[in-house]
């Protein structure tokens, strides 16, 4: 159904994706956040889809603080609301959360709010958590009609383990100092991944010729920041003279990074993978977000930090402080850019990175 | 129009600086004596913490008291000298920037940090921030969104209680101190009483003309904040419900001639309370709040735990849409209220975020006009006064119309 | 000779300078929309003034703003550039305070003139040039006087706002209650001082500390924000071409090594 070519343009126009599942009499659920396990969608015969900010600007439901990020997440999953079949929130931060209660006076579609702890190390959470999933699946069924049983959700599990497994293959191509591939390619295969049919995903993955990458000596650097789907941004270091080696946003690393474990309980199994992955900006200790910097910069071997903080972002507007002082201890350079609009601010974003890197010596 | 500078108030309000000034001394005394202080979010299982003998304080009251008495910028301005940025919660900024400055003022250094996210998940960060910088124990609960009436009763509540239960053991732990039930349930009946008084309080605003109102409750909620449990508190609601009840029984309003009944969604504006007095100066009182009615919750003693997992479960902003909604639209009719007044508080996403779709509940299903208007809570420097007034204007124009 | 343009978002600055780096002339011409006709318009005063030819120009590098629409052999960023430029002149200063017209930067230099650090405001008028601009519209006086009339301020008026356009109104209201205009001014001075100050403080304030960027030739504003930070500042003559100045020398060193 989609050929590889089509797979690298997909972030230009998610939206197509639709309507060819549409066309085909396919289900799909729009879903807002890394936190929601695919797994259990796939098993309940649905196709999963990642609702970006992608194409719509912010929302006049929304006051003029609350990120532009979820307004326009807002804004799409309103025009969206025709092609998919349900609805799946996560409450993450406080803008997410409240788009679920607007949300729910202005969608009919079956809308659902997944209750993610943010005090993800607790066991008590995770027994929370593991309830939500079972809630979560019931939701489906009841919804859609197809009883989840045990071995569809096994089966589903290794299927975006094995996603997961070749976009993680694909990004430790660039770890210890190589120039294999450059960003721009691998985050339009992990944002295709997240709006394609995995097993298609996976088959066409392996037909890839990925390009070596001509920016070999570029200064190296690491991108922080949370989900980034305007690909301009990467663009525009590339431009500016720089490498992303690593990042660990929430469409980058964080998104494929740990798997899922085989237990006798899969949604156990799921609950524990989903609330212990990688700590994101939101949920988590911050602790364990710094250790999560601190490794991919040195197995990277990244000579300066990019965190791109969205203009009301909350949680990276805390963590930036904090990321800032530990890299700061380590002796490495980062810088903050905040923006709006990517599009429209790409002068003045060029402007920093260019600086940036010249000072570290590009 | 009055020629006071200030609003009216009652008696008993008067004696809110005094109690919080009390606190505070009490505070520093505790911590003289190397007790242990916890510095806490607001919501947060004030009743525990006090039978375990924890002092517990709010930055989100300090916040409050800092703009109200003219004091926060430079806090404010710390805060951001040290990176965190201007569109954060001005609350946060100041607690942050007075814990990065030494914190030689009112609210003595914690030894504790204890927060469950129930207001706005900014708590989270906020606390995890202050953990970072200080390096002292941090509780993080998590009292988990509650969608229908049946959370409160299901897996829901029972992660509560148990999250709880953990806090008392992490306590009795890291302190060195001994949690007693008994303590417990005498603090709890204390607490029951003080939000008992104060429901009943705010029930007489409903009278004509409103005998209490808006400057008063914003002072007033001040020992459900941090009081719950002890005796001052109840005492202080005891006052303040004779007095209202005098009032009531005298038919005498805050102003004179009360001609508009409003309701008032959001947080104070701390540095301007003249906006009160500005409303009352054209005939228009506050006689609703939501932010009012949210600091008492019943308690039932025979279940301790339980209750004080259903009340931090339930206060707030943390049920659902259609829960907030049929709080606020009950009190139109109860109160009789003539018009809304929304503050869009940009320190607020959890609150300001969803507002527009209260408003449009407001004016499609009762037909009631509104006032929308952004600003900040705390920071004095996000206030654009000529305009607001200007519009408060308009508005007050629309409800002469009617 | 070699040549450094700076782009600015308000003025377009060219710096002649020899193979030595001595400055030989310079010009500075408001930017418009065309940073193509304003940079050949500054570079053309720049060297009528020196008397030389464009055959004698061996090198160019651009920089500021509208680095990328000038015609020059090679740009870099602002940042490197201001750095570069004073450290050539004061090679003892380790933090520059850059205020242009519509942005400002604080940087942390090592007493190799290599950046380490930056702060940037470039997203909001109060703090820049811009908010000066607006406000000696409104007061009916040019920037010259405004620096003059500080001095004559005894009471500075506080001004709460952090944004441009609600300033405005405070600045308005004061001077209808009666405000003396010098204690406006003066108010104006510290509200913008205050916002670099903010935004500068993370990067530190180690000595010695420079003033570069158009709005350094603002006395009033030089004294509001050396009170703020707590010392006297090096001013150079000529601060507004500083950035322009270390483009030029940055042509030196790319056409033939390091001087």
């Amino acid at each position: 159904m989609i050929t590889p070519s089509d797979m690298q343009d997909l972030y230009k126009n998610p939206v197509a994706v639709l309507r060819r599942y549409k066309d085909s009499e396919v289900k799909v659920i729009g879903y807002t956040c890394s936190y929601v396990p695919e797994e259990l969608i796939i098993a309940a015969k649905l196709q999963p889809y990642r609702v970006s900010n992608i194409g719509a600007s912010t929302s006049a439901l929304t006051p003029s603080f609350v990120c532009p990020f979820a307004s326009a997440t807002l804004e799409n999953i309103l025009k969206l609301e025709d092609f998919v079949s349900g609805i799946v929130v996560a409450h993450t931060c406080d803008p997410m959360w409240r788009l679920y209660d607007i949300l729910q006076k202005k969608v009919d579609k079956p809308l659902f709010l997944l209750r993610v702890p943010h005090n993800t190390d607790s066991e008590l959470s995770l027994d929370f958590f593991r309830m939500e999933l079972i809630r979560f699946k019931e939701f489906l069924e009841e919804n859609f009609g197809e009883k989840i049983d045990g071995k569809d959700l096994l089966s589903s599990i290794e299927l975006c383990n094995k996603t997961r497994n070749l976009l993680k293959n694909i990004y430790m191509l660039n770890s210890g100092g190589k120039y294999k591939i450059n960003a721009f390619e691998r985050f339009q295969l992990t944002l295709a991944s997240m709006w394609m049919p995995k097993t298609e995903f996976n088959a066409q993955i392996k037909t890839l010729s990925l390009n070596n990458n001509e920016n070999y000596g570029n200064v190296r650097l690491h991108v922080n920041g949370t989900a980034i789907y305007d690909l301009n941004l990467i663009k525009v270091i590339e431009e500016s003279g720089g490498f992303v080696a690593s990042d660990d946003l929430c469409t980058g690393s964080r998104y494929f990074w740990s798997n899922v474990e085989k237990l006798n309980d899969p949604i156990l199994a799921l609950a524990h993978r989903y609330l212990r992955r990688t700590p994101c900006p939101s949920n988590g200790p911050l602790e364990q977000r710094l250790e999560y910097i601190e490794f991919m910069v040195k197995e990277f071997k990244a000579q300066g930090v990019v965190t791109f903080a969205e203009r009301f972002c909350d949680p990276i507007l805390y963590d930036s402080v904090h990321i800032r002082n530990m890299l700061s201890k380590n002796g490495i350079p980062i810088t903050v850019i905040d923006y709006e609009n990517p599009t429209q601010e790409i002068g003045r974003i060029k402007n920093r990175l260019e600086a940036f890197i010249e000072s570290i010596g590009g | 129009m009055s020629l006071q500078k200030r609003s009216p108030i009652l008696q008993t309000t008067k004696k809110i600086p005094e109690l919080i000034m009390e606190y505070f001394s009490k505070a520093s005394e505790t911590k003289a004596q190397n007790k242990p202080i916890a510095w806490i979010t607001v919501f947060t299982p004030v009743e525990l913490l006090r039978a375990l003998d924890i002092y517990p304080i709010a930055p989100e009251h300090f916040g409050a008291m800092c703009s109200a008495r003219g004091f926060i910028l430079d806090f404010l301005e710390e805060a951001e000298r040290n990176g965190y940025s201007q569109n954060l919660c001005s609350y946060s900024r100041c607690t942050l920037g007075y814990a990065l400055s030494g914190m030689n003022g009112l609210m003595p250094s914690p030894d504790f940090l204890v927060t469950f996210r129930n207001s706005c998940d900014v708590y989270v960060k906020w606390w995890q921030s202050l953990h970072n910088h200080l390096g002292i124990p941090l509780f993080l609960g998590e009292t988990p969104y509650v969608l229908t009436l049946e959370d409160l009763n299901n897996y829901v509540l029972d992660y509560v209680v148990k999250q709880l239960e953990q806090l008392i053991t992490i306590t009795e732990e890291k302190f060195g101190l001994k949690f007693d039930m008994e303590r417990l349930v005498n603090i709890v009946k204390l607490s029951d009483k003080a939000s008992e008084l104060w429901l009943e309080t705010l029930k007489l605003r409903r009278a004509k003309p409103c005998p209490l109102g808006g400057r008063d409750s914003a002072s007033d909620i001040f020992p459900l904040v941090v009081m719950q449990g002890t005796e001052e508190a109840v005492k202080f609601y005891e006052e303040l419900l004779r007095e209202a009840k005098d009032k009531v029984a005298k038919n005498e309003g805050i102003i004179e001639n009360e001609k508009f009944r409003l309701l008032f969604d959001g947080i104070w504006l701390w540095y301007a309370f003249d906006l009160i007095k500005y409303f009352e100066d054209r005939g228009a009182v506050f006689v609703y709040e939501p932010y009012s009615e949210a600091w008492a919750c019943r308690l039932d003693p025979s279940k301790p735990l339980e209750s004080i997992a259903r009340k931090i479960l339930t206060m707030g902003l943390n049920v659902s849409i259609d829960l907030r909604i049929e709080r606020f639209l009950k009190s139109i009719k109860e109160y009789e209220i003539d018009g809304a007044v929304l503050f869009s508080n940009r320190s607020c996403k959890s609150w300001s975020g969803p507002q527009l779709v209260t408003a449009e509940a407001l004016s499609r299903k009762f037909n009631v006009p509104y006032l929308l208007f952004e600003a900040d809570m705390a920071d004095p420097r996000q206030y654009a006064e000529a305009q607001i007034k200007n519009r408060i204007d308009a508005f007050l124009e629309v409800l002469e119309e009617r | 000779m070699y040549i450094g343009i700076d782009a600015g978002a308000s003025a377009t600055k060219a710096v002649i300078v020899n193979k030595v780096g001595s400055i030989i002339s310079y010009a500075v011409v408001p930017s418009g929309i065309n940073f193509k006709s304003s940079s050949e318009q500054a570079l053309r005063i720049a060297l009528e003034k020196s008397g030389l030819g464009f055959k004698d120009v061996l090198y160019s590098v651009s920089t500021g703003y509208g680095r990328a629409l000038v015609n020059t052999k090679a740009a870099s960023s602002e940042i490197t550039c201001v750095s570069r430029g004073i450290h050539r002149l004061f090679p003892l200063v380790r933090t520059i305070i850059d205020v242009g017209g519509q942005d400002s930067k604080a940087i942390k230099i090592d007493e190799n003139g290599r950046v380490l650090d930056f702060a940037m405001n470039d997203k909001c008028a109060a703090g820049t040039g811009r908010f000066l601009e607006v406000m000696s519209n409104i007061l009916g006086k040019p920037i010259e006087e405004l620096s003059k009339l500080h001095f004559k301020s005894s009471k500075p008026i506080k001004i709460s706002s952090t944004c441009t356009v609600f300033a405005e109104s405070e600045v308005i209201s004061s001077v209808s209650q009666g405000s003396a205009i010098e204690d406006v001014i003066a108010g104006l001075h510290e509200a913008i001082a205050e916002r670099i100050y903010s935004m500068s403080s993370r990067i530190g304030f180690e000595k010695d500390v420079a003033f570069t960027g158009g709005v350094a030739k603002n006395k009033g504003f030089v004294d509001a924000l050396s009170r703020k930070i707590g010392l006297s500042p090096i001013v150079p003559d000529e601060p507004q071409i500083i950035c322009a100045f270390g483009a030029a020398l940055a042509a030196i060193k790319k056409h033939s090594g390091p001087i």
